[in-house]
């Protein structure tokens, strides 16, 4: 059994090995930029990489547009989150039967994770061009609009949440329908025996049991949003002014316009932080939840 | 038995040794610069293989087709990566800063070259102009380019001085200055006379559009980014006698010239563009002139006209005229815009890459991609050649109009702002305090003041 015993620890250790490989592979590069954050480094000046300890920390918190970009995010993150799960729910709820428009449903709704965010997002840009764009034509057919879409600071950061909502909304609507599908049959029937309506159904059988699979939606589409880029650099670019300037974008700004990796890398440290910070507090509370036996 | 053996280790290692010897020599790419001549040969560099990141631009689709002249010609392979210029830029950015090498020749532009040139990520390219074994000296010609598009990428490295002087940093491939274009029938229509001033375009503004959105009045690139103050809006500061640095060596963003043209810029668009005007690129601008949807192009580019005379991208071929911009109150003036080819100064193939170079921006293929739509010659030869006279002159309301607005830009044309490494984020700033104005967040005077004192610390004085 000793002999046993070690080969399986030998074995463990060969298994392991390369995930530690990754890990050392991950903390250099996050380590140098952590370094980098600490220093006034410009990528076009060999002369300037001094330490600075956290002067571009400093900086960046009294920054006025850092700030800007701060609140512009925050609003974001909370918005698409309410919305997609909202609608999320909704949408599981509808196609939660086996019908034959529910499976051609379930497979139309996919499309938009085919598709990469940056053509996605182009294309929206396309159907949102304020002058012949196919969305101001819908919307005239009913008297509504002309609207700016994303060319004008009052709702081009609402018309990237609508985009994002299109991209990632399937994503958050198939793992909550999968939480639907995993609710107990003999629960809803008894539930049913007792004369509950499908909405008292919905909210005291089937949501209690959707908590776990909304916070794993929550936390992925959460660390997403806080991140977002793609969209948003590929339709306004962070304008216009700076309505949609979110913390990505001016990381990027800094480091691939502006060639302040210092700068840039700050900002991408405390983007980590909150991404960080977000996961952590969810999880902790979704296991706080078990842990008192919320989940049925 | 042993004494064959003995000289087969003798002879292998004398193969071995020669190998390494012609190895060296053959495998060695850098230019010597020892001027005292070897005679020139294209194919000096045969078997080579240079990878090349173009932005996307008529150019491109000039080259394409002649590239495999280029590898007939000399044995060199080129692999052609084609981007928008934001992520043109961006990406070069990323392979230059870590010395990757992943370029070995770009396409550029005087501004990103002040940044590149400081950082010592590109090479100076008069070494190989000077050395003729890697350079036709006669057939190259190097005095046919206009002194002043060779003198726009030359800079002695001095921050906010040194324009014309020191080392040439690239070649000029186009050159591009603004003009108004316009659709002949609509001012026939409306009546009125191309403007001759800023002050006879804010007076048509309003009325050069057809009043129910099918049809607006001007366009104009205006998203918040350097080119805006630098070219076509730089083109109208110019005439306000507005300039990013003072002649007390201060910045002037917030000089009263440029609080002016501001506000004149602002309400020209305001009555002659449509609402979504303060987000439009250089991309937008052309493409929506030659849509048909606008009466005018604003002091945008000239070099859009090979777009807007192709009948497969324009809808306004047969209807399209030209004219010089607008004078302001110091004149008439215009920036330039002037697109290059440089030398990554990492670049692993330095003699195939000097080589391209130098055949791309050759006369005869100057010539050809001229008459591939890729304007404006940089050459002289160029201008001259009845082939791109014939091209040119067809273009506009009457025979010649194109040509003769371009020579007279010329006259006025030149790089508005000195050089300096963070010159494009400083034009940023000053391109967002425009964008504010226009979206009515505060004053130009407010704007401006602010993106002063904030350009006054990006360039260090």
């Amino acid at each position: 059994m000793s002999k046993q015993r070690k080969n399986d620890e030998r074995a463990l250790k060969v298994m392991i090995a390369p995930a530690l490989v990754l890990l050392l592979g991950a903390l250099v590069p996050f380590m140098r930029g952590v370094w980098t954050s600490l220093t006034n480094s410009k990528l076009y000046s060999s002369q300037s990489n001094s330490f600075i300890w956290f002067e571009n920390y400093r900086a960046m918190f009294a920054n006025s547009i850092f700030l800007q970009g701060l609140r512009v995010l925050i609003i974001f993150v909370v918005s698409v989150l309410i919305i997609q799960f909202i609608l999320g729910i909704t949408i599981a709820h509808l196609l939660n039967t086996k019908t034959q428009f529910t499976k051609i449903s379930r497979s139309i709704l996919v499309i938009p994770l085919l598709i990469p965010p940056v053509v996605a997002s182009l294309l929206w840009k396309t159907l949102m061009w304020p002058t012949d764009g196919v969305l101001n034509w819908m919307l005239s057919l009913v008297n509504l609009g002309p609207y700016q879409w994303l060319t004008s600071p009052t709702t081009a950061l609402f018309s990237t949440m609508i985009i994002d909502t299109w991209i990632y909304l399937p994503f958050v609507t198939i793992i909550l329908l999968s939480g639907l599908q995993s609710v107990s049959q003999d629960q809803i029937e008894a539930a049913k025996l007792d004369g509950a309506n499908s909405w008292q159904i919905f909210k005291y059988v089937s949501l209690p049991w959707l908590v776990p699979y909304i916070f794993l939606a929550g936390l992925f589409r959460g660390a997403d949003a806080i991140k977002t880029f793609d969209v948003i650099y590929s339709t306004t670019r962070g304008g216009p002014i700076d309505s949609t300037r979110v913390l990505h974008i001016q990381a990027y700004e800094e480091g691939f316009r502006w060639a302040n990796a210092g700068s840039a890398m700050a900002i991408v440290l405390f983007l980590w932080f909150v991404v960080y910070a977000f996961s952590n507090t969810v999880i902790r509370f979704s296991k706080l939840r078990d842990n008192r036996g919320l989940v049925s | 038995m042993k004494q064959k053996g003995k000289q087969v280790r003798i002879a292998s290692v004398l193969t071995a040794a020669i190998l390494l010897l012609v190895g060296c020599s053959s495998n060695s790419d850098s230019a010597s610069t020892d001027t005292a001549g070897g005679d020139f040969s294209w194919m000096q560099a045969e078997g080579s293989e240079i990878n090349v990141l173009l932005v996307s631009h008529p150019f491109v689709d000039s080259i394409e087709p002649l590239l495999a002249d280029f590898e007939a010609k000399t044995g060199i392979k080129v692999n052609v990566e084609t981007l928008a210029e934001a992520q043109a830029t961006e990406k070069l950015l990323a392979d230059l800063s870590t010395k990757s090498g992943a370029y070995d020749v770009f396409m550029t532009s005087p501004l990103s070259n002040w940044q590149y040139a400081t950082a010592g990520w590109i090479n100076p390219l008069d070494k190989y102009l000077e050395n003729s074994s890697v350079t036709d000296v006669e057939a190259y010609n190097v005095d046919d380019f206009f002194p002043g598009f060779l003198g726009a990428n030359k800079w002695d490295l001095k921050p906010l001085s040194g324009l014309g002087e020191g080392s040439l940093w690239g070649l000029p491939i186009n050159s591009e200055s603004y003009l108004l274009a316009y659709r002949p029938s609509v001012m026939k229509e409306k009546g009125l006379a191309v403007p001759k001033t800023y002050k006879e375009l804010i007076a048509m503004a309003g009325t050069l559009g057809d009043g129910k959105g099918s049809r607006y009045g001007l366009i104009t690139r205006f998203d918040k980014y350097w080119d805006l103050p630098y070219l076509t809006f730089g083109t109208m500061l110019a005439s306000y006698g507005a300039t990013l640095i003072g002649t007390d060596g201060k910045v002037a963003v917030c000089s009263q010239e440029s609080i002016d043209a501001t506000n004149d810029f602002v309400s020209i668009l305001k009555k002659a563009s449509p609402a979504g005007a303060g987000a439009f690129t250089w991309s937008d601008a052309m493409q929506g002139f030659a849509s048909g949807q606008y009466a005018m192009a604003f002091n945008e580019a000239d070099l859009f006209a090979p777009t807007y005379q192709d009948p497969k991208q324009s809808k306004v071929t047969k209807d399209i005229g030209y004219a010089v911009t607008p004078e302001g109150p110091a004149g008439r003036k215009a920036g330039t815009w002037l697109w290059s080819m440089s030398m990554n100064s990492a670049t692993k193939n330095e003699i195939a890459s000097w080589l391209f170079l130098q055949w791309v921006t050759s006369p005869d293929v100057m010539i050809k991609t001229h008459l591939n739509g890729n304007m404006n010659p940089v050459r002289a030869s160029a201008w001259e050649d009845p082939q791109v006279a014939k091209l040119v002159d067809s273009w506009g309301e009457t025979p010649g109009q194109y040509r003769d607005v371009v020579s007279e830009m010329g006259k006025v044309a030149q790089i508005l702002y000195p050089p300096h490494p963070e010159l494009t984020r400083a034009l940023d700033v000053w391109a967002g305090a425009i964008q504010k104005t226009y979206f009515g967040k505060g004053t130009a005077k407010e704007n401006l003041c602010s993106a002063q004192t904030e350009i006054t610390k990006i360039l260090g004085l």
